[in-house]
């Protein structure tokens, strides 16, 4: 048997809700489909010296979904998914990618997997413009034979992208060739949140999205996750304090605290007092 | 209560290994002097085998009294890499306290006491100069040491030229020269400026806030510590130290020219991080850089004794530093886990 | 033009360079020459001849060189200050393998820039794999590297070297001296290389924030590495022109030369603290120093007071350019 949880798509509970006479089975998402996960992480340990940042840590995440995570500060969430994308070597453990075991040594390997990440600090060379920190690690060269052969970047083409992205994304760039420290904290953040979509990989991992930027950027980087997730079957990891993204967006959610995995839940059968209360770590009835 | 955080207490309390690590834990820089000690004690014994003469009085007298300038260098060069920053002036402030001590007292016959004082006063000054590009104009130590490195040189040589200066009077020859229980007493003057520094650093508030300042600048400026106070007077400290430190040496060689002391800057530095202190700041080991600054003369006297040319001495204190330096990382790093993929 | 509009235009301006602080930089420093050649062009008759221009650009050429290095070092957030020692291994090799072992001068070329290579990956692995900080294993580098320097060549001069060097030291490529062409080709092949190819590019996501680097998946290890092998090389390079142009080699060769460079380098604004070089900065700042200490000798002042000018300028830019920076700390 299986015990590895599917949960049902948000938007077809909302007609639920609506209709009210549907029954649970038939609200599986369109989009989260039954099978093997796409991603999948087994018994992940992490010590940091003496301190264990992550003690057997399992979850896995299903195609086409949106998995939550939450948890207090310092409950390992940032860890877990360094270690996962190989920002950090795992002390122990196992990564499954559609079934198949995967060793993911270093970021760079992470991103040939298809897994692109935003980590919760920036992630951007602040010095840098934006089309250069859009394309950091991947930039483009021309197509001619110097370019192929010395990696000559190819500039103009790579505004050109940046100026698309930064339109659907809603973001205002006064100035593309002015270094990304001169943007607001949100619009660096919108940013970094625009590579992850840009580049498209079949799992986005998304390290606290909406910290410390505006209402409006805030509602086009969760529009964002849905369209990607609709148009092109994404499956997206979330970590947020704010349960209102949470409930909105995800259909599964996994709780952290201390270093451990406390609950697995889909956000359909559960309560926000529900997962609070395993964050703390208080008891409800 | 937390079950997670009890089981790795007690798991902890379990293996002997693990109290063993958490009290190096919670003394590092303990562990790190001790890592220095050893060294030294293992140096002093390979060339004790080489040549028995190697601790004789005679040997150690030398020793002490070579290293002398380099411990007071050292003290003050803590300080300021403590604080993130660096001197790489304080050859050219040994040379113009020099050039002071030379005109006042072998051009004029100013009393020694006079010659000193203005020495030292001179040092702090070139030591403000820096503190206050530091901390005022806000250039990075290393630029702003560059500069009046050659600045500082370049005053030496407008007054001095290419003269030598020498017949100093006795009474300063004798801080070199003279002895006290067997020791000179510039000797004394190091272990005094090594205590000042120690319980400066360790045991008093203007310390916390040097290492708070190294330590994080900007959590130190919003938790209320006046960075540029601190900045101010570490530099100004290197000065002073720096003028010490040219007393002796004109003291040693009776004589001053405007090129004396080239290098020591580099020399000073590496003395310091020999003795462990961090060159990321908020770290600093007075007592390591003590022993560094006898790892350093060790090597120096050590090769020496051994008769092998100059050149290969050169070439092996090279590389030796370099693999200490390396092999103290790695342990380092070992530590602290602190081994991310790249 | 009236005062409002003119005001509005400053504030345009203003805008532009701010987002662009490369220019910004470049401009300033260019000014800064265009002073210096003004007042030097008065107050020394002799300024201005043909010999001493070519004199000087001759002279600058090596600063130039090893400026393009430590500018691509910096900007990947190390420093190397060993390059003086290198020049010194470099030279010692040369001279010997074609003085005292007449080897052709052509495999002496490549020795010697063999041993720039090895000098900058010693540094480079040191720095990015064992992760040691680069001021203290250049410092170790520099000792290390003149010891072997002295072990190979004793301490006096070698001299008696084939027309080829001393071409390479004096000779003109269409009226050009050598040293300047090699510098020309330099500034041009690290502009391309720092600015334009994806490797430069990953240097200076390096220096500006070796975490978001890594966690984009740029190699670390490779672009520093990269950064010192190039610094090595350039370093050969002008021990190559150093020994060519007198015609001897010596083991003191480039003693202190670091120094120098640095405040070139830091002269034409680019950063300390890594991601942010300027290459043409870089020359600027060469030619600033040279300029400064010939136009001071040709206006009859005291070869001495030219390190104090030397010393007064470079901080006083230094904190100029930094009361201009936008400032998030004002203790
Ligand atoms: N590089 C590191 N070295 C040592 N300890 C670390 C390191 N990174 C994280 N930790 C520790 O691991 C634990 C988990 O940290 P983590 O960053 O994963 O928390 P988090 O759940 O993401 O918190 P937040 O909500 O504040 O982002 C914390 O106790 C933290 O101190
Ligand atoms: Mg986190």
């Amino acid at each position: 048997m299986d015990l590895r949880r599917q949960c049902p798509n948000r938007y077809p509970e909302v007609m639920l809700l609506s209709s009210g006479t549907q029954t649970k089975t038939d609200r599986l998402a369109p989009h989260a489909e039954a099978g093997t996960p796409v991603l999948e992480a087994r018994n992940i340990h992490k010590n940091f010296g003496g301190l264990k940042a992550l003690d057997d840590v399992s979850f896995h995440l299903n195609k086409g979904e949106i998995l939550g995570i939450v948890g207090d500060n310092g409950a390992g969430k940032s860890t877990l998914i360094k270690t996962v994308t190989g920002a950090y070597r795992k002390t122990s453990g196992e990564i499954l990618l559609n079934g198949k075991p995967v060793e993911v040594e270093n970021t760079r390997r992470a991103r040939e997997l298809g897994i692109e990440t935003v980590y919760q600090a920036s992630g951007l060379v602040e010095v840098m413009d934006a089309p250069s920190n859009l394309f950091l690690g991947r930039e483009m060269t021309r197509s001619n034979w110097l370019g192929n052969a010395l990696g000559f970047i190819n500039r103009r083409m790579m505004r050109i992208e940046t100026v698309e992205l930064l339109k659907t994304l809603n973001i205002e760039v006064r100035n593309l060739a002015a270094p990304v420290r001169n943007l607001s904290g949100g619009q660096q953040q919108s940013v970094s949140v625009g590579r992850a979509a840009y580049w498209q990989g079949k799992i986005i991992i998304l390290d606290e999205p909406a910290n410390n930027i505006g209402v409006d950027q805030q509602r086009a980087v969760l529009e964002l996750v849905e369209r990607v997730r609709d148009s092109q079957g994404v499956s997206f990891i979330i970590i947020s304090h704010n349960m209102d993204h949470i409930f909105n967006l995800a259909d599964r959610v996994i709780v952290m605290r201390s270093g451990r995995m406390v609950g697995d839940l889909c956000i359909a059968d559960t309560s926000r007092a529900e997962v609070v209360g395993l964050i703390t770590g208080a008891t409800i009835t | 209560m937390n079950v997670a955080a009890d089981k790795a207490v007690e798991a902890k309390r379990g293996s002997v290994a693990g109290v063993l690590r958490d009290w190096l834990d919670g003394r590092s820089d303990a562990a790190s002097v001790t890592t220095t000690a050893l060294m030294l004690v293992a140096l002093i014994l390979l060339f004790y085998s080489v040549n028995e003469r190697f601790i004789s009085m005679r040997n150690i007298v030398v020793l002490l009294n070579q290293s002398a300038a380099y411990i007071i260098l050292g003290v003050g060069m803590t300080l300021v890499i403590t604080i993130k920053g660096i001197d790489l002036s304080i050859g050219a402030i040994v040379a113009v306290c020099g050039m002071i001590l030379g005109i006042l007292l072998v051009n004029n016959d100013y009393p020694v006491w006079l010659a000193i004082s203005a020495a030292i006063a001179i040092g702090g000054v070139c030591g403000a100069v820096n503190g206050y590009c530091v901390a005022s104009l806000r250039v990075p130590a290393l630029v702003t040491t560059l500069g009046t490195m050659v600045l500082f040189r370049g005053v030496a040589y407008v007054v001095l030229e290419d003269n030598i200066l020498f017949r100093y009077p006795e009474e300063l020859l004798w801080i070199a020269r003279g002895r006290i229980f067997g020791l000179a007493p510039a000797v004394y003057i190091a272990a005094i400026t090594v205590i000042f520094g120690f319980v400066l650093l360790n045991h008093t508030r203007f310390g916390k806030h040097i290492i708070a300042v190294g330590g994080n600048a900007e959590a130190a400026r919003l938790s209320g510590i006046n960075i540029w106070r601190v900045q101010f007077l570490v530099f100004a400290l290197m000065g002073v130290v720096s003028s010490f430190a040219a007393i002796i040496w004109v003291a040693r060689l009776n004589s001053t020219q405007a090129s004396v002391a080239q290098g020591v800057e580099f020399h000073t530095i590496a003395l310091v991080v020999l003795g462990g202190t961090s060159l990321f700041g908020g770290k600093g080991l007075i007592v390591g850089s003590l022993l560094g600054a006898l790892i350093l003369s060790v090597l120096e006297n050590g090769l020496a004794i051994t008769g092998i040319s100059s050149f290969v001495q050169q070439t092996l204190l090279g590389l030796i530093f370099i693999t200490v330096v390396a092999l103290r990382t790695l342990q380092a790093r070992e530590a602290s886990q602190a081994d991310e993929p790249m | 033009m009236s005062d409002a509009n003119s005001r509005d235009f400053l504030m345009a301006v203003r805008t532009r360079l701010d987002a662009a602080p490369e220019s910004a930089l470049l401009l300033s420093t260019f000014s800064l020459l265009l002073l210096m050649i003004l007042v030097f062009s008065f107050t020394a008759d002799q300024f201005f001849t043909l010999a001493v221009l070519r004199n000087v650009l001759t002279q600058t050429s090596i600063y130039i060189i090893l400026g393009v290095g430590l500018t691509i070092v910096l900007t990947s957030g190390e420093i190397d200050i060993s390059i003086g020692s290198i020049i010194g291994l470099g030279a010692m090799v040369l001279a010997v393998s074609v003085v005292n072992m007449g080897i052709p001068i052509g495999f002496g070329l490549i020795a010697t820039l063999l041993v720039g290579v090895l000098c900058g990956l010693m540094n480079g692995f040191l720095t990015a794999v064992v992760r040691v900080p680069s001021i203290i294993v250049t410092l170790g580098a520099l000792t290390f590297f003149r010891g072997l320097a002295y072990l190979l060549g004793g301490g006096t001069a070698l001299v008696g070297f084939p027309p080829f060097l001393v071409w390479i030291g004096s000779g003109t490529v269409i009226g050009v001296p050598v040293p300047v062409c090699l510098a020309l080709i330099t500034v041009v092949l690290g502009q391309l290389f720092l600015k334009s190819t994806r490797t430069g590019q990953h240097i200076i996501a390096v220096g500006g924030n070796a975490e978001a680097a890594r966690l984009a998946g740029i190699n670390i290890r490779f672009s520093k590495i990269l950064a010192f092998v190039i610094m090595g090389v350039l370093s050969a390079v002008a021990s190559i022109i150093m020994v060519a142009r007198l015609d001897a080699a010596q083991s003191v060769m480039g003693a202190g030369i670091e120094l120098q460079v640095l405040a070139a380098v830091v002269l034409g604004g680019t950063s300390l603290f890594g991601g942010r070089g300027v290459i043409l900065g870089s020359v600027l700042g060469a030619l600033i120093l040279t300029i400064l200490q010939t136009g001071l000798l040709l206006s009859g002042v005291v070869q001495f007071w030219q390190l104090v000018a030397v010393g007064i300028l470079l901080i006083a830019v230094v904190a100029i350019r930094i009361s201009y920076e936008p400032s998030e700390v004002r203790p």
